[in-house]
């Protein structure tokens, strides 16, 4: 018990909210899409990757498919995907704009998508073309429940 | 992020509420309706939607099937008739009145069940209206809105009740060239008809071209010029309703043609997945389920069973720990079967390419149950236990279509006067332990000096005061075993194992034991073998007995016979790739990009850390070395053929 407290307040400050199971963890300043892929905005540009829900979903990931440098992107439709020992997945966009950069790091170590799937794991970065996009975007509690949600439906 | 297609499985989710479960295969999908709204703002479903490959051979919907099929179903009567009998009676009428007029009887193998797409399909056919059609069981039924974006196409939307986003949509050319090209009797290919392609959010198929340059149509009376390119996009249309026109009608049958390609697809009962109509109380379950699920597994359905897909650890931490250590696979759901009677070997030798008679008795083999046109039923490991017993273990999926096999062929046989019985193991269950651990362990629980039994070598023998059935075999290219046990003792034996190994022998699930199989380079039935490849395509001659070949005797012996002589047309081999991992039906090219032939599995080997798969051929082009491009979503990847196994394979020989 004295654990799980220490736990959910280590967890406050490092601004990590943490599922009452302990699994997934969802990060505080980013929103999120239905279809498990989190952004991160800095100014006009946004990171964007899939969560710790997701990759832990997928299993281990062996390949990732990147877009092109300057490809658009448009909210809700798929950029690339990224490859697990048992299954393919589209990556959407949760934000429209154009790719500016991508993360060429996965092309030798897919595994940075399970290891820090908020961190070193980011797939593209966007220059936004609409901000407005954000809003209809979920935030880390809103999320947290919709995780909760699929997982009690299946 | 979609989950997307791949060789093992993935659970599907089961609420009735919403019409977004079930197979994707190139599903004609959902838009959101005339609202015209955009679905992205909508909130969003709750539930994940897997993406389930089939693993049967997809009936890919040629041009030439389609000519068939438009001919054959002109005979009948025309589009309009047809349409209103698969109204009317439903489709399986439809289906019964093509086989009739000989449309290609590789595309008639029906099965029972009711697809989610049949519901479709039965959807469009009651066209236009707003009230859906009758509901099927589980999900709300799509709307239908057929639009023209000019005269020249027909984009058909299925909306859904709840659409959240924009889906697919099929968008595919006027059918009426082609029918004309069939009715000025031209047997010329008629590039006029291209399906462009489904876009489809849920799952990993390749992503069409974004645009498509298509060939110029010959003009044919009436028919088109041509075309321009058309973009799959995924944005949502609001079109006023059409009335069918005859084009319209045309693009319904296609669209029947689909579904009814689809339904019958689905004869290989090894795709669990589509089970999604299965709700979780009628999968069956072997003893083992609770055990499995207080040890943190993933259930899945499978083959009609719900079973562990992994445990906690990862499938590729779980592949490299039957390697190194070993693996305990719970595989109840295969059948296991007992031949008696004094005739059994005869028998048997009928339905099977081994050499039963020349097996030593408390020996077995792995074996291809045939069918008259050489190709293969089913694979299995087959064990003489003596001269009036033969044990036999066929796979899961193909249980219903073996027995029912073997029980037609009985009845003829005893009715000549043989003398044979069966009986069906479903007292007992089935563990396989496998990996270098395996043989120390077991001794452990029995008094039998295992290293004298060898590989394919059979024992009934005691194991934790309980008797078994020991066979020396397996499914990963280890040396292991697989234990038929009373399933009243199957949990208790299971526990045994683990303790015994201290941890080191771990339950493995599925997941792992498709990746591990892949590395050993074995065929999985559905995948690498079907009803329409023979055992020597799939490199299995050494599996016919001398004997046998001399003699032949068994069903499709002269199909087979003449392949060993002559060569097989194709024939399976290994790949390796760069890029994503190439999966089932991603084609295979030569280095000039003509098509040489189809992956029939692939995956990332965990233990090579590289990309592996398994495909056909053309004999000719099969030299280890080979350098091929494999296409996986639309691009070509580097590839090379290679021998397998990819892991060389540890069998405890003498």
């Amino acid at each position: 018990m004295a654990s799980w407290l220490w736990a959910s307040r280590a967890a406050s400050y490092l601004r990590i909210s943490v599922f009452h199971r302990g699994f997934a963890t969802v990060v505080r300043d980013l929103r999120y899409a239905d279809s498990h892929e989190w952004v991160k905005v800095e100014g006009n540009s946004a990171t964007i990757g899939i969560t710790d829900h997701a990759q832990d979903h997928l299993g281990d990931v062996v390949f990732v498919e990147l877009p092109e440098v300057g490809a658009p992107t448009t909210q809700g439709s798929s950029f690339g995907a990224v490859e697990s020992v048992k299954a393919t997945s589209d990556v959407n966009s949760p934000v429209s704009g154009k790719v500016i950069e991508v993360n060429e790091e996965l092309n030798s170590s897919p595994g940075l998508v399970n290891a820090s799937p908020y961190e070193n794991g980011w797939i593209i970065k966007v220059e936004m073309s609409d901000a407005g996009e954000l809003n209809s975007l979920m935030d880390a509690d809103q999320y947290s429940k919709f995780c909760e949600e699929e997982d009690s439906n299946h | 992020m979609k989950r997307g297609g791949g060789e093992g499985k993935i659970t599907i989710t089961r609420s009735p509420s919403s019409a977004d479960n079930g197979r994707n295969e190139g599903l004609p999908a959902m838009a959101s309706g005339s609202s015209g709204k955009s679905s992205v703002t909508e909130r969003p479903t709750k539930m994940v939607r897997s993406y389930v490959r089939s693993k049967a051979p997809r009936l890919r919907w040629t041009d030439d099937l389609h000519r068939c099929f438009v001919l054959a179903v002109e005979r009948l009567g025309g589009a309009e008739n047809a349409i209103e009998a698969a109204r009317r009676n439903g489709t399986a009428q439809v289906i019964s009145s093509l086989r009739s007029e000989k449309f290609p009887a590789a595309a008639l193998a029906v099965s029972r069940r009711q697809s989610r797409l049949q519901k479709l399909k039965e959807m469009l056919l009651h066209q236009s209206q707003d009230a859906p059609a009758a509901p099927p069981l589980h999900r709300r039924p799509a709307e239908l809105t057929v639009a023209c974006h000019d005269q020249r196409s027909v984009a058909v939307h299925v909306p859904e009740q709840m659409g959240k986003r924009p889906h697919s949509f099929i968008l595919f050319k006027d059918l009426l060239s082609s029918c004309n090209a069939r009715e000025t009797g031209g047997q010329k290919r008629m590039k006029s008809f291209k399906w462009i392609g489904v876009k489809n959010f849920q799952h990993g198929d390749p992503p069409p071209p974004k645009s498509v340059a298509l060939e110029p149509v010959p003009k044919l009376g009436g028919a088109m010029a041509a075309e321009d390119s058309l973009t799959v996009e995924g944005s949502l249309h609001s079109h006023p309703r059409n009335n069918f026109s005859s084009k319209n009608m045309r693009g319904v049958l296609w669209q029947l043609g689909q579904s009814i390609t689809r339904r019958l697809a689905q004869a290989d009962k090894k795709v669990a997945a589509r089970r999604c109509f299965t709700a979780e109380s009628d999968l069956k379950k072997t003893v083992l389920y609770d055990f499995h699920i207080a040890n943190g597994a993933k259930m899945v359905p499978f083959c009609g069973w719900s079973m562990p897909i992994q445990y906690k650890d990862s499938i590729m931490d779980s592949t490299v720990n039957c390697r190194e250590n070993g693996s305990l696979f719970d595989v109840s759901h295969m059948c296991g079967l007992s031949l008696k009677g004094k005739d059994c070997i005869t028998f048997l030798e009928k339905l099977v390419i081994a050499d039963v008679a020349g097996l030593v008795p408390g020996t077995g083999t792995l074996t291809v149950f045939t069918n008259e046109k050489g190709g293969a039923i089913d694979d299995s490991v087959i064990t003489k236990v003596k001269d009036d017993h033969i044990y036999i273990v066929v796979n899961a999926g193909c249980r219903d279509k073996d027995l029912a096999h073997i029980e037609e062929h009985m009845k003829s046989f005893k009715a000549k006067g043989g003398d044979v019985s069966w009986h069906i193991h479903d007292e007992r269950s089935l563990l396989a332990l496998q990996g270098p651990l395996a043989a120390p362990v077991l001794q452990h629980s029995t008094k039998d000096d295992l290293s004298k039994i060898y590989f394919g070598d059979f024992r009934m023998l005691d194991i934790n005061g309980v008797p078994c059935y020991l066979t020396r075999t397996g499914y990963t290219g280890e040396d292991g075993f697989e234990i038929s046990v009373p399933s009243e003792h199957a949990v208790e034996l299971a526990k045994t194992i683990l303790e015994k190994s201290e941890g080191k022998v771990r339950l493995t699930g599925l997941g792992a034991r498709d990746s591990l199989r892949l590395e050993a380079g074995l065929c999985l039935y559905g995948n690498d073998m079907e009803q329409h490849i023979s055992p020597i395509e799939a490199g299995l001659t050494w599996a016919i007995g001398k004997r046998r070949r001399a003699e032949g005797g068994f069903l499709g012996a002269e199909v087979i016979l003449k392949q060993i002589e002559e060569g097989p047309a194709i024939r399976r081999v290994g790949f390796f790739s760069s890029g994503p991992p190439a999966r089932s039906h991603s084609e295979i090219q030569n280095e000039k990009g003509e098509n040489i032939g189809e992956i029939t599995s692939g995956g990332f080997s965990p233990c090579l850390k590289k990309n592996i798969a398994m495909g056909y051929v053309k004999s000719g082009t099969h030299k280890a070395g080979t350098k091929v491009k494999i296409i996986v979503r639309g691009k070509p990847y580097d590839g090379v053929i290679t021998k397998m196994p990819f892991v060389p394979t540890k069998y405890y020989k003498p």
